[in-house]
């Protein structure tokens, strides 16, 4: 359990969105380093506009963006281009993959176009396709996956980067309640063990439980800041043992 | 608040070209009948539309006659044009979708997408120009000198040469165009007019 973060990897301050502020107004949001947050609201309160925002695919009318300690509002396009490709993961509501490529392929293809080599990326996709027990699916053609295995494949590719930060838009709405837990369990514990700031957003509250701190958007605005108890059914590992438990090994030291 | 010290990145920046190349040509290859089906239909109204407008375009002189004869000529081939042309800027549109989730810049996601667009069009309209170009004398002879084509056909060498490459570069624009988004909203709408004239059309007679 965390308390909002003093120390922020992410720090979104006063976004507004248009000029107006109708869709996301003066909102606020703080992740720390191995921070898993659930940003909650009901349909239309702005979370697509605030995770299109904070993923630099909206740019606000208002407001500063902090990432990993730089100003994204004051760097040109391109420059934030390059920063959110290099440090964000990003898991869209509609997520695709590319039938025309196996699994694997689809989940290395951050690592290639990065410049890592074919053999090296396809080792590290199929290790994040195990973390999410689909790993049989790696030869197969990406087209035809069902939600579920589609979901958690590009789960594993907003990963495979070993990104600073990962947004995820409704990252279990698919999925059956066991692999939801599972799904979870390994987002805190990438958390915990890479360091990565980890935001979900969400319209569930029971998904919204899964993780350590939920901050509420209505009307595009985040209001309360709630801090909720791990459910009981998912419980929440202990730091140090949480990796080994789910064998996941520490992130590199970035 | 005090900022963290920034970490350096996992991975440095890496030339995307020969990946993006990479990309390129596995989009080329149909995945299934249907795509193989809409890959065929738009190559082969290209080579088909591409003699007509190779014609076209050599012609010295062009009279009202031998445009109308042209235009005739071509018709049979733009329903299927434009059936294939459709899902193909569809699964462009995606595929350039699925691009950019994994964090490819838009234009570069849309350059990489293009490939079948630029590739079954051009193949299919190089075929047509390549057959115009060298029946176009036999043809001339066969054709009687009242015949609308015949002026048209009987081009010099050197115009030949110049309409063939134009032809492909028109065929493989025109059929972009008809891939747009724009073109497959205007295929919807006409193919729900056909259906439910085909509707009108079979309904049964009260007995």
């Amino acid at each position: 359990m965390s308390l909002p973060s003093d120390n922020p990897v992410l720090n979104a301050v006063g976004l507004t969105y248009p000029a107006d502020g109708s869709v996301l107004r003066d909102t606020h949001l703080a992740v720390g380093e191995g921070e898993a947050v659930a940003v909650l609201g009901e349909a239309g309160s702005g979370k697509s506009a605030l995770l299109a925002a904070l993923c630099g695919m909206l740019e606000p009318a208002s407001g500063t963006l902090w990432a990993n300690g730089r100003p994204l509002h004051a760097l040109t396009a391109d420059q934030r281009h390059g920063v959110f490709r290099r440090q964000f993961g990003v898991l869209p509501q509609d997520c695709r993959l590319l039938p025309e490529l196996t699994v694997a392929e689809n989940v290395a293809l951050p690592l290639r176009l990065a410049g890592v080599g074919a053999v090296r990326a396809i080792e590290r996709s199929r290790i994040w396709l195990e973390r999410f027990e689909i790993e049989d699916y790696a030869r197969m053609s990406a087209a035809g996956l069902t939600r579920p295995v589609l979901r958690r494949a590009a789960l594993a590719r907003a990963l495979v980067r070993d990104p600073v930060v990962l947004l995820a838009d409704e990252p279990l709405s698919d999925l059956a309640a066991q692999t939801a837990e599972a799904t979870a369990r390994i987002l805190r514990s990438i958390a915990v063990s890479h360091g990565t700031a980890v935001v979900v957003f969400t319209r569930e509250p029971m998904t919204a439980a899964y993780f350590s701190r939920t901050v509420r958007l209505a009307d595009g605005r985040t209001d309360a800041v709630s801090v909720s108890p791990p459910p009981a059914a998912v419980p929440l590992l202990e730091t140090g043992s949480e990796p080994a438990v789910l064998g996941i090994a520490p992130g590199p030291q970035r | 608040m005090n900022a963290p010290a920034p970490r350096p990145d996992a991975e440095p920046e890496a030339n995307r070209l020969p990946t993006l190349l990479w990309l390129f040509w596995r989009f080329l290859p149909p995945l299934d009948r249907a795509d193989h089906r809409m890959l065929t239909s738009v190559a082969s109204a290209c080579a088909y539309l591409a003699v007509p407008l190779t014609v076209g375009l050599a012609a010295p002189e062009l009279p009202a006659v031998t445009l109308i004869s042209l235009l005739c000529l071509a018709v049979p081939a733009l329903p299927p044009w434009w059936w294939g042309a459709v899902p193909l800027g569809a699964r462009r549109r995606e595929t350039a979708l699925a691009l950019r989730q994994a964090r490819i810049k838009t234009r570069a996601a849309a350059a990489t997408s293009v490939s079948r667009l630029l590739v079954y069009p051009g193949l299919g309209a190089v075929v047509g120009t390549v057959l115009i170009g060298v029946l176009h004398g036999p043809l001339a002879r066969l054709l009687p000198q009242t015949a609308p084509l015949e002026a048209a056909i009987q081009a010099s060498t050197v115009r030949w040469v110049l309409a063939a490459p134009a032809a492909v570069v028109l065929l493989v624009v025109a059929t972009a165009v008809l891939s747009s988004a724009c073109s497959a909203a205007c295929f919807a709408l006409v193919r729900r007019m056909m259906t439910r004239f085909g509707r009108r059309e079979a309904a049964p007679q009260p007995q």
